[in-house]
């Protein structure tokens, strides 16, 4: 028995169902399809695949660490770090990859929007996205995160849909930077499309206080035990 | 022997629940030890501690490998329910670079099946300080409890320490040179002539509970 790395035993591990990768190929293929019709369509495809990355992201690390299916990678070593770390890239390769098939091809047919696809604002909402979902999830079942987000989302249309309108955050008084972030951080579909444009300062924030999360998650992975459930 | 394992006065408890009060547990290298005990006794929790994946509340766990120079080459296995069902038996084994040419998934086998993929794998190879097994005859039928019983043999014999929980007694008599018996969250020493009559008396104190 040879001990793999992390990178392979996700890989081979397939964190997510064959439903959510079939979905994925199909939000590429369609935004794909737009934006050869019209490079100035780019938008669409990022947003179809923004949303599609809640799930995917949302991979669930504890309810699967617990019913063992990670113990030859956690008994290799004292350090969960590094398994934590891995098990949140293998959740967002796949997402990511499809980004980056889209960006790409928006850039070679001359989309205005693909260089903000790539390293702008557009590449901070996916990373928001990323990181936020597979953090809300690390506790949950697969998917879970990405269902309440969408709820949250919907729960803030129907009640309060002020929150979710940039024009009106920053419309408001100067010095309101975290309320913009906290904005961007809910509802990054904000930094997508003809939306009025947001302060990078704001961006920057909502990107960090993810970054943070992330971190936070990752550090305190260290602490928890890994016991057994679902055991027939 | 030198000590591959070493637990000093671990407690552990979840929520008001407390499991390990004040354990204490030695594995030495070329030594199989069994550990027995009631349901609930807490021998996973006790396993699991010792594989590094649940943290003690109290208490230390000490490792030592070969070199010394590094932490000690554990190897645990759970049983067949901690193998992830949905990937295929090929995709799984070759991780660890063990050939088995089945394309099933693993969910799709039977639970001695499973059982004997993931021991398959768990086993293989001789690159372990610590191998570390919690029911490992469940599910298995007696050709391959044979099988199991002679790697675990064959380890013992390369030097590795062995700790194995289990309440197949006849299956523990093969293989073990010391047991100790887990009770109201300690570990016991259990001689190899008093087995027999510890076990009835825990059959006993379980059946008590039971009509309780």
């Amino acid at each position: 028995m040879t001990q793999p790395s992390s990178a392979r035993f996700f890989a081979t591990l397939r964190l997510h169902p064959p439903s959510a990768l079939v979905a994925l190929g199909a939000t590429v293929g369609m935004g794909l399809w737009t934006t050869s019709m019209s490079p100035g369509e780019l938008d669409s495809g990022l947003g179809m695949l923004l949303f599609v990355q809640m799930f995917l992201a949302s991979s669930g690390f504890l309810v699967r660490a617990r019913r063992g299916h990670f113990d030859p990678l956690l008994t290799a070593s004292l350090n969960r770090i590094r398994p934590v770390v891995w098990h949140w890239i293998a959740s967002v390769a796949p997402g990511v990859a499809g980004w980056m098939c889209l960006a790409g091809a928006g850039y070679f047919q001359g989309s205005p929007t693909a260089v903000s696809a790539l390293v702008g604002t557009r590449a901070a909402a996916l990373f928001i996205v990323s990181a936020l979902a597979w953090t809300a999830g690390f506790t949950l079942t697969r998917g879970a995160a990405g269902v309440l987000w969408i709820a949250v989302l919907l729960g803030l249309l129907l009640g309060r849909v002020d929150l979710l309108s940039l024009s009106s955050v920053l419309a408001a008084p100067s010095g309101m930077g975290l309320l913009h972030a906290a904005t961007l951080v809910i509802c990054p579909f904000l930094l997508i499309g003809n939306h009025p444009a947001v302060a990078p300062g704001a961006v920057g924030a909502a990107a960090l206080s993810s970054a943070a999360l992330l971190l936070l998650v990752w550090r305190r992975s260290g602490g928890l035990d890994i016991y057994l459930v679902d055991r027939a | 022997m030198k000590t591959r394992l070493e637990l000093a006065a671990v407690t552990k408890a979840f929520g008001r629940r407390l499991v390990l009060n004040q354990a204490w547990l030695q594995v030495r290298a070329g030594e199989t030890v069994g550990l027995i005990g009631a349901n609930g006794a807490g021998k996973t929790t006790l396993l699991r501690i010792a594989a590094g994946l649940v943290l003690p509340d109290g208490g230390s766990v000490r490792w030592s490998s070969v070199t010394d120079k590094e932490r000690a080459r554990v190897r645990y296995y759970g049983g067949e329910m901690t193998l992830p069902p949905s990937v295929p038996i090929r995709r799984w084994t070759s991780l660890f670079d063990v050939a088995l040419d089945d394309r099933r998934r693993i969910g799709q086998l039977s639970r001695g099946t499973r059982q004997l993929v993931g021991l398959r794998v768990l086993l293989s190879g001789t690159d372990a300080d610590l191998v570390l097994l919690d029911e490992p005859w469940e599910g298995l039928d007696p050709e391959w409890s044979a099988w199991l019983t002679g790697e675990v043999r064959r380890w013992r014999a390369e030097g590795a320490a062995v700790l194995i929980s289990s309440h197949r007694l006849y299956d523990l008599d093969a293989v073990c040179t010391r047991y100790l018996l887990l009770e109201s969250g300690r570990c016991h020493a259990v001689a190899d002539r008093d087995l027999r009559p510890r076990v009835e008396q825990l059959k006993h104190a379980v059946t008590r509970r039971g009509r309780a």
